[in-house]
């Protein structure tokens, strides 16, 4: 080992400890000067906080984040009567959101061919008509894989360290909001959609109650055969977990699993902005 | 960054557990940069102490072009620049400095505990002239690019370079046989 490489680690290794109630008190201070600055802070005249509300960062500061965790081991009742919930509902209370974050994780073959699960995150933002994703931001493992800003997309390598840019395909086209449920129900009223069932149940960590729509279709033309899981919040009525299967009886483990669902109303633009990393090659299509 | 980003505009928002979470997240590094640049732990932690109410402070009015850590560093760098400028100022005794930095005592506004590595560590690097350190500190601490190390002291890469691999040839024979074990 270099003797360089030695120091380092001995920096490294130089441990600092923290004292528990000394730092209670250091926080406090930290806190109390932010509530001094928050309290002394003039009304805003309500013209002015118009033109506030115009920024896209400010309507995300004013939105409500709801923030609702999807926990593994739910309680099923497993019955499909008397259940109060119809897609329409869930449509609708999902419109009110532009914008999502969803932390989960996905199936991808190893060098031996056997499938493993790696966690992502994705940032979103659907298009005005809510109707399309116009901006996204996919994390796998922490590095960003692909990000769009609406007119221009990086697709990051970590591997060989290469960025693609503006190579369009693979990105998500349907709005995983509103416009996810709409094709759902217009796939089954159309009858392309050949499995249906609504259940409820509990959540086991919290308590609260859970709407459960299980789906499959086979046709070739909608990416089939597809078989979904969908957990729904009945308070709500939002999605708050979801699970896809390549096969049409959620069958083997799944391919995808949302395990995470925050709502915005948007997100800010330099979510959507992807810094080339040093030494990269760059490919511009 | 992203993770920061959405902490910072969580806390703009009022969101107190996003400024629990920065404070909880940086603080440690932040403790231990400036007990290796300044070499006495309760000016480090007056440093650091007030990097973070100052930031409580000015969030609103703060536009990151580049990380957070940066900017908390930045912070940080800045204010131990301007301990030393006054320290200098007003010939504080050294000597009293060290007492307090190896001192086991832990009085009630300790907040940074020492490992004994770490007092060694601050001993040798205080022999050090301030611009080696701060290269020093920067590099093997928070991984920092000699690039913007060098803009952060106002000079060019070879000059931080330079700085570095004296500053490193220094503190290999202060420390001695202190980083085989």
């Amino acid at each position: 080992m270099k003797s360089t490489d030695k120091i380092k680690q001995y920096f490294k290794n130089a441990e600092l400890g923290i004292d528990p109630d000394a730092d209670e008190k250091v926080f406090a201070d930290v806190f109390q000067a932010r509530q001094k600055i928050k309290e002394n802070v003039p009304a805003v005249p309500e013209n002015i906080w118009r033109i506030i509300m115009k920024s896209p960062l400010a309507k995300l500061a004013a939105a409500a984040v709801l923030v609702i965790v999807c926990v593994t081991g739910v309680f099923i009742f497993n019955r499909t009567s008397g259940i109060a919930w119809a897609i329409e509902q869930s449509i609708e209370a999902l419109s009110k959101y532009n914008a999502v974050l969803v932390e989960g994780s996905e199936s991808f073959p190893d060098e031996d061919g056997k499938l493993q699960m790696r966690k992502g995150k994705t940032w979103a933002v659907a298009n005005e008509n809510q109707t399309k994703v116009e901006k996204i931001r996919i994390e796998v493992e922490g590095v960003p894989s692909i990000i769009t800003n609406g007119s221009q997309t990086w697709r990051y390598d970590p591997q060989t360290n290469t960025v693609i840019k503006n190579l369009s395909y693979g990105t998500a086209e349907v709005w995983i909001g509103r416009r996810l449920l709409e094709q759902l129900k217009t796939f089954r009223e159309s009858g392309l959609i050949t499995k249906w069932e609504v259940t409820d149940g509990k959540d086991s960590a919290t308590g609260k109650r859970r709407i459960f729509l299980s789906c499959a279709w086979l046709d070739e033309r909608y990416n089939g055969p597809r078989s979904l899981w969908m957990e729904i919040d009945s308070q709500s009525n939002l999605l708050v977990g979801l699970k896809q299967w390549e096969n049409d009886n959620w069958e083997g483990p799944a391919q995808y699993v949302a395990e995470k669902i925050t709502y915005y109303e948007n997100l800010p633009d330099e979510l959507f902005e992807f810094e080339i990393p040093k030494g990269a090659t760059v490919i511009e299509h | 960054m992203v993770e920061d980003k959405l902490l910072i505009f969580r806390f703009k928002q009022g969101n107190h557990e996003a400024l629990r979470q920065i404070y909880d997240k940086y603080k440690v590094e932040l403790l231990k940069l400036s007990v290796v640049l300044i070499g006495n732990r309760n000016t480090a932690e007056d440093i650091v102490h007030d990097v973070f109410v100052k930031f409580a402070e000015s969030a609103d009015r703060i536009k990151l072009t580049g990380s957070l850590k940066n900017y908390l560093v930045t912070s940080v760098i800045n204010r131990v620049r301007n301990n030393l400028r006054d320290s200098n100022r007003h010939r504080e005794a050294n000597l009293e400095e060290v007492d307090l930095l190896t001192s086991s005592e832990r009085g009630p506004h300790q907040w940074a505990v020492l490992s004994e590595r770490l007092t060694l560590l601050s001993r040798a690097m205080r022999e050090l002239p301030y611009q080696q350190r701060e290269v020093i500190s920067l590099r093997m601490e928070m991984d920092m690019t000699f690039r913007r190390i060098a803009a952060l002291q106002n000079v060019s890469v070879n000059t931080a370079k330079g700085r570095y691999r004296y500053g490193i040839a220094r503190l290999r024979s202060l420390l001695n046989s202190e980083v085989e074990k």
